[in-house]
């Protein structure tokens, strides 16, 4: 099997409709997915991927449910797009393989698996510049022609956008974004920004840099009831290490136990908690409020 | 949870810790209940099911009382009750953070022994 040929420098995933689930709380309408859908075809995105923030059967009380079926939501996507292809992101433990057969069966037709880093070796998971460089080119010299390796960046620390130009140079080739940076913690490296960086840069990434502008401030933005920012708790997620996708488990937990979210973050940090464990927000809620 | 712990429906999700720094092994479970459900014998019968596989599994333990959170749209205007277990080894052969195989273990041992003594009773 070898790996798919590129139409430009970099193919860039957008993950708004699944990243982005996150930041509304796995609330996203089918009119939504269906707008966004609609303007990522004009702008020339190949690959728009869809599912539950924690993947494909991640509904559930701990990760939060989806306001509609992620099913029916890749169906829509599937149904709106005329170019763009809709893939889906399994997490193993999470989802299963009836999930990915639903998947499917609702016209999914490209699969990421994710798992956390600690599943796959103990390595720390975040890191800026110098070491993001050091790993791209690891990663691409032991993988050489027989895939592409692929970077998704997040925006905690601000450095979603330069890892990914740095990755481009190291010779990864998939680069994931989400239009208004829609993600865990403090967003994805935007789409948008991206379609603009790559453009001054001269790297070729098949997308008109304008539509995926106008998608994001026209179609995203509006739909928004809360824009990905790096306030304070977002930064302590990069700062300490912690999982992006805890934050608004964290704020709801600081709010109900009277704690503030920073703090609980800093302990999951110190704690290394990985995805899965939002439970344990409760707990050190309920702990700390008990020591108070 | 469904077939033999009764629920309408069940999800179980798996998480995987790494062993450095080791964690004592927790569980959370999460049960949708109704917005006028009896809180209190809920509470009870939480308490009074710990107590009793504690009697095989002396490291089984409750992290804080139940959690019961009000109904929310989300949640179809369910009301939900959160459970915050512990599981510690006895560390015989396995170490105390290998709690979910300690609990295995305990729970065969003990069907075991309730069976042997449901032969010894049929028997005498």
């Amino acid at each position: 099997m070898t790996r798919p040929v590129l139409r430009g420098d970099v193919r860039i995933i957008d993950t708004t409709l699944r990243d982005g689930s996150h930041a509304v709380a796995h609330r996203s309408t089918e009119t939504q997915v269906r707008d966004t859908v609609r303007a990522h075809d004009a702008a020339g995105m190949e690959w728009i991927e869809v599912s539950h923030g924690d993947g494909v059967g991640g509904s559930s009380f701990n990760y939060g449910f989806s306001g509609t079926d992620e099913m029916s939501l890749i169906n829509a996507a599937r149904e709106e797009a005329r170019r763009a292809k809709i893939a889906v992101l399994p997490v193993p433990g999470i989802g299963t393989v009836d999930d990915l057969k639903r998947a499917h069966d609702a016209g999914a037709e490209m699969v990421r698996v994710a798992t956390h880093c600690t599943e796959a070796d103990v390595s720390p998971q975040h890191f800026a510049v110098d070491d993001a460089r050091a790993r791209f080119e690891a990663l691409v010299a032991e993988v050489g022609d027989e895939a592409w390796v692929g970077y998704h960046g997040h925006q905690n620390m601000g450095l979603g956008v330069a890892n990914s130009v740095i990755a481009h140079e190291a010779g990864v080739r998939y680069i994931d974004g989400s239009l208004c940076a829609l993600g865990a913690g403090a967003g994805n490296s935007p789409t948008e920004v991206l379609g603009a960086v790559f453009d001054r840069l001269g790297v070729a990434t098949g997308l008109d840099a304008g539509l995926l502008l106008d998608a994001a401030e026209e179609v995203v933005r509006p739909y928004l009831s809360r824009w990905p920012k790096m306030d304070r708790n977002a930064i302590v997620q990069g700062w300490a290490g912690v999982y992006s996708s805890f934050l608004l488990h964290a704020e709801r937990a600081a709010e109900r136990y009277k704690v503030p979210a920073h703090a609980i973050l800093r302990r999951c940090g110190e704690r290394g908690y990985v995805g899965g464990q939002e439970d344990m927000i409760i707990a050190i809620g309920l702990a700390e409020e008990q020591t108070t | 949870m469904a077939e033999v712990g009764g629920a309408t429906r069940g999800k179980a999700i798996i998480i995987l810790n790494p062993v450095e720094p080791p964690m004592i092994m927790r569980d959370t479970v999460f049960c949708m209940i109704g917005d006028d459900a009896d809180r209190a014998a809920i509470t009870a019968s939480v308490h009074e099911m710990v107590a009793a596989v504690q009697e095989y599994v002396p490291g089984y333990t409750l992290r804080a009382e139940p959690q019961f959170d009000e109904p929310t749209e989300a949640w179809d205007g369910h009301a939900r009750v959160a459970v915050f277990l512990e599981v510690k080894g006895n560390g015989d052969y396995l170490p105390p953070f290998a709690g979910n195989l300690d609990i295995m273990t305990a729970a065969a041992a003990r069907i075991g022994e309730l069976m042997a003594r449901a032969k010894l009773e049929a028997s005498a």
